[in-house]
């Protein structure tokens, strides 16, 4: 085979020589050079197979990696979508903020010192950390992104701008953008509905791992509070790109497209900026006359709704939060006034806090009496100061003989308890739930709190782990004290001392435990007085105590609350509407309903606990005080209250429904009921009051 | 020289030799076009080397080859000065010692030092040519090879070195050394490399390289494993020859080369560049030239007048198959990366100038071959 490839080589054996130890020496000498062929055919081969496998079957593959290192996206940021109140009052935008940056493309080939010193010499004298070396290290930075512009300064003046724009052609590369910062504009000079907006941020690592399919980039921003995070999706828009083709330094070369970004969409809101305004007001002016008397009372939250749909028209927050503190870093004062501070401010707590109700539970225990059919309105109950059943809870007077109108007008403990009793704690459970207590209303905000509806279910379940973390936390100290005596015995008889002891402290603690099983995850009488008076364990969101007011006031039907009426795009073509979501007829009596309404009407009438409230109003308001127990650790029992005021109107003809609380306000009227007075006042027209002019002097409510 | 050599003129290797030269010119200026000051710089520069090159050859012609065994020793002893000198002179580039400024240029001596080597070797081997079947006959060998090898090795030129061992091995065989001998000191001597380079990184044996150097040797088992550095080159080559498919991407249309993603593409990775732009039809044509080269030069040796003719053709064969072999192979990906060139077609002047000598060398022996004594 050798031989053959040797013919190759030429005619040289053609037997030119004639010596015949030269022939001989040349024979063995072309044995030897047989080898090299085999070697060279070999290495030869060898390549020729490998060159093949790259360039015929790998091909493809390389072909995309080859693309790949030469294709890089360049982002173009997609406006966010402004959000507006019912009118298309602005609450929410993005503003354009100029920047400076100097582009790769631009100044290749350039003079690119000049560029740098005439940059430095323009944007120098306002930041003087701009210098030609600062922008020289900018450029150093972005060295592995080079196809991406370079910023030099964010949020140029205007006259920068100017400056920058005027000697365009001496600075080659040199481009001013205007990209878009989150905005939130004042309303009349105020912040208003800062926990509604939320805020955007960057996007966080994890946030990026939870919506790896959504495609977002490091560093873009992204909802994390409020309608900012509920509607991310509408308000995000889409992001546009322009392909350039780069080196491998990534220095662009060339570009190929461009994608134009899509603006987010608008939401026109439910909100009506001026109620909302006058709401928040109120809520700042309530919460200074307050701190006069109760310094604690710092924070608080009201809402107002639509009755006929659950469309929200104002709803506030306090300590407040004004989202433009969210744009850019945060300061460490303001992050602890945010999160740290006490009360912190970064709870919308018209949904994030759970509250006792007080007093404005008993409509309920009202109507749960009334479905027992256990209530005859016009049969009285005697009140003399307490309930006659134990633990004798306490009532605010002494009311003598009341009827369910004076009942309710005088906010009677005693009468409430008694009508509890007779409806048992599982009609009251059924109401309240119909009425939407202690579940999610369904509001499309992030991070809304279910509240709490005790009943026996709750009970058995506290009960049993209760009981069980009881038996075990005192199992285990005796047989920690146990070990620890008989470390220390000495004698046989000391020992069996112990184990003696042990024996019959364990029995002792079984013996409770099984008492403690039988008493604990038992529903008791006393739950069910302090539940009909809104005390106990209940606790509701504000927006659940106005939704369940809603949907007394319009005949049962129970609506999801919300925020949104409509999205629209950037152009202002309608995207989706949004109308109202039943979400239960509540299986109430029409007539109990009325009933209790009308009870609701005495509270304002002369006589009622907030008549002083509305006794001038234009309009005829129903309502009920609440003056609750905190129920948390540390506060004085006799003089920590939430004050608490619900209320709707008009009482003919429901429009809206109002809630508020006032944490540590003491009286719903005084506090919250201040706050629907201002609120409604806006609402009919009706001419505005000075509200320090109407608490009454000296006078104690409930 | 005597004109009636003329006729004995080996007219095919010229040509081959001349469409290489011109092959590589093409690509080199697709291949620099991007690295000098202006798109030709490089082009300029290596058609100076080779006419620098050319009249160097016919300054070859003029002397009988056997000159050069007359005065073998001192060629050697020239050769291993050249040597010291770079250790002494040369000035470091990327942490190795090879080049020496004269004049305006930059020479490097290891590459002139593989033809003393051969030039030398082979009139070592010629008179001794009979003795060389055990092992301890070859130590004499081995020790003249190793001196100016080891000088090299100093500089680090690991890619110079292992040419010196394939020279080295290529003349034994031609010198009719031992066959089965010297297949079993290759097939030691791959396996002792693997095992030393296996217990470095299982135990941590130490070897006499710099750890850069080891890590370039063995990548190519696997270039992911560390894709952005010791890894990138052969990567980026990959990418480029494989992009290339049948027809190539194009002359002056390789992205991975016109966008400096392939690094040291106008030098010792401009094959890829041939495969990308050209593609394998580009590839094949380039090999079958080089397989032509070395066949005729294999053919010379067998015609030359003398054994040491024969030897000193061997050994330029040698060098030239290892060149071939060991760069478009670290190119591909089946050889480690060695920093050897691929002759007449990268860019490099004291490479060309070698080249264009060895070209010299052959043709020289060619001339006088043993047909003219009748």
């Amino acid at each position: 085979m050798t031989g053959k490839f040797f013919g190759l080589l030429g005619e040289y054996a053609n037997g030119l020589t004639t010596d015949p130890e030269a022939a001989k020496k040349r024979k063995e000498l072309e044995k030897t050079l047989r080898v090299f062929v085999v070697i060279i055919l070999l290495i030869f081969g060898g390549l020729f197979c490998r060159l093949g496998y790259l360039q015929f079957i790998a091909r493809e593959q390389y072909q995309t990696t080859s693309e790949e290192n030469r294709i890089k996206l360049l982002p173009i940021q997609a406006m966010r979508g402004d959000m507006a109140d019912k009118n298309g009052v602005v609450l929410a935008t993005s503003v354009p903020v100029y920047n400076a940056y100097i582009t790769y493309l631009g100044v290749k080939g350039g003079n690119i010192e000049l560029v740098k010193n005439k940059v430095a010499a323009i944007l120098g004298p306002n930041d003087p950390k701009i210098s030609p070396a600062y922008i020289q290290e900018q450029i150093d930075k972005s060295n592995f992104r080079l196809y991406e512009p370079i910023l030099i300064k964010s949020g140029l003046t205007e006259q920068e701008v100017a400056s920058l724009e005027e000697r365009r052609m001496e600075l080659p590369g040199v481009v001013v953008e205007k990209v878009p910062v989150r905005y939130y504009p004042p309303y009349e000079g105020n912040q208003i509905a800062g926990h509604l907006m939320g805020y955007v941020r960057e996007i966080s690592p994890e946030e990026m791992k939870r919506y790896a399919d959504e495609n977002y980039r490091l560093g873009e921003m992204i909802g994390k509070f409020g309608l900012e995070k509920g509607y991310e999706k509408y308000l995000r828009g889409q992001d546009g790109y322009q392909q350039v083709e780069v080196n491998n330094t990534n220095r662009p070369v060339r570009i190929f497209y461009n994608q134009n970004p899509v603006p987010g969409n608008r939401l026109v809101l439910t909100i009506d900026a001026q109620l909302q305004k006058c709401m928040e007001d109120s809520m700042d002016e309530t919460l200074k006359r307050l701190q006069k008397d109760l310094p604690k009372a710092q924070a608080g939250s009201a809402v107002l709704i639509n009755v006929r749909t659950g469309a929200i028209l104002a709803m506030v927050s306090r300590p407040i939060l004004n989202p433009n503190d969210f744009v850019g870093p945060l300061d460490q004062e303001t992050a602890d006034y945010y999160h740290r501070s006490n009360p912190p401010a970064h709870i919308n707590r018209a949904i994030q806090a759970a509250y006792p109700p007080g007093s404005t539970f008993k409509p309920i225990t009202a109507l749960a009496a009334l479905e027992a059919g256990k209530l005859n309105p016009r049969e009285t109950v005697t009140c003399t100061g307490a309930y006659w059943e134990k633990p004798y809870i306490k009532c605010w007077g002494v009311h003598g003989t009341v009827d369910f109108y004076k009942a309710m007008a005088t906010s009677c403990n005693v009468y409430f308890q008694e009508m509890g009793r007779r409806a048992t704690i599982d009609s009251i459970n059924r109401v309240a739930r119909e009425l939407g207590l202690g579940q999610e209303t369904g509001i499309s905000l992030p991070g809304e709190e279910e509240g709490l509806l005790p009943g026996r279910d709750w009970k058995r379940a506290w009960g049993n782990s209760y009981a069980n973390n009881r038996y075990k936390s005192r199992l285990q100290e005796l047989e920690k004290q146990t070990q620890e005596k008989l470390a220390a015995v000495v004698t046989e008889a000391e020992r069996e001392k112990v184990q003696k002891k042990d024996a019959e402290l364990r029995k002792i603690i079984e013996r409770d435990y099984q008492n403690d099983l039988k008493y604990w995850p038992t529903w008791q009488a006393y739950e069910t007085y302090n539940t009909s008076i809104g005390q106990g364990r209940n606790q509701y969101t504000v927006l659940q105590l106005a939704n369940y007011i809603a949907t007394l006031a319009n005949g049962g039907s129970r609506f999801q609350p919300y925020l949104v009426d409509r999205i629209e795009t950037a152009e202002g073509n309608l995207v989706q509407q949004f109308s109202p979501v039943l979400l239960n007829q509540a299986a109430l009596s029409a007539e109990n309903m009325a009933l209790v309404r009308r009870g609701m009407l005495a509270v304002t009438e002369p006589g009622g606990t907030a008549n002083y409230l509305f006794q001038d109003f234009p309009v005829k308001v129903a309502a009920k005080t609440g003056t609750a127990e905190t129920g948390r650790v540390g506060d004085v029992k006799d003089r920590d209250y939430h004050g608490i005021f619900v209320a709707f109107a008009p009482y003919d003809n429901p429009e809206v429904a109002f809630a508020g609380v006032v944490e540590y306000g003491y009286h719903g009227g005084s506090s919250a009921g201040m706050i629907a007075r201002a609120v409604l006042e806006q609402y009919f027209g009706a001419k505005k009051s000075e509200l320090t002019n109407l608490v009454p002097f000296g006078r104690v409510e409930e | 020289m005597d004109l009636k050599h003329v006729r004995n003129i080996d007219f095919t290797l010229i040509v081959v030799v001349g469409l290489l030269l011109a092959f590589g010119l093409v690509i080199l200026s697709s291949a620099s076009g991007n690295v000098g000051r202006e798109p030709l710089e490089y082009v300029r520069k290596q058609v100076f080397w080779i006419g620098a090159g050319t009249l160097v050859i016919a300054s070859i012609m003029f002397f009988r080859y056997q000159t050069a065994a007359r005065y073998a020793w001192h060629l050697y002893v020239f050769n291993i000065l050249i040597l010291l000198a770079v250790l002494v002179f040369a000035e470091p580039v990327k942490g190795a010692y090879r080049w020496i400024p004269i004049g305006g240029f930059q020479f490097q001596p290891s590459e002139f030092s593989k033809l003393l080597l051969i030039l030398t070797f082979a009139d070592f081997l010629a008179k001794r040519k009979d003795r060389l079947n055990t092992f301890k006959d070859l130590l004499p060998c081995f020790a003249f090879v190793a001196i100016p090898m080891a000088l090299i090795l100093k500089q680090p030129d690991l890619g110079t070195s292992l040419v010196f061992v394939a020279i080295m091995m290529g003349m034994l065989l031609a010198a009719g050394a031992n066959k089965r001998l010297l297949a079993v000191l290759c097939g030691g001597g791959l396996l002792v490399v693997a095992l030393a380079l296996y217990g470095h990184f299982a135990w941590h044996w130490p070897l006499p390289l710099k750890e850069y150097q080891i890590q370039r040797l063995i990548i190519f088992l696997d270039p992911d494993m560390d894709p952005m550095v010791s890894g990138y080159h052969i990567r980026q080559s990959l990418i480029a020859i494989g992009s290339g498919g049948l027809l190539g991407k194009g002359l002056y249309n390789g992205s991975q080369a016109q966008l400096n993603f392939l690094p040291e593409h106008h030098t010792d990775f401009i094959f890829s560049v041939v495969g990308e732009e050209l593609g394998f039809v580009g590839v094949a044509a380039l090999l079958c030239l080089f397989l032509i080269f070395i066949l005729r030069a294999l053919r010379i040796a067998l015609e030359a007048r003398d054994t040491y003719g024969t030897l000193i053709v061997v050994g330029v064969m040698s060098m030239f198959l290892f060149h071939i072999m060991i760069n478009i192979g670290m190119t591909a990906g089946i050889m480690p990366v060695t920093g050897i060139p691929l002759p007449f077609i990268s860019y490099g002047g004291s490479a060309m100038l070698t080249n264009m000598m060895s070209l010299g060398i052959l043709i020289n022996v060619s001339l006088r071959k043993q047909t003219i004594l009748f």
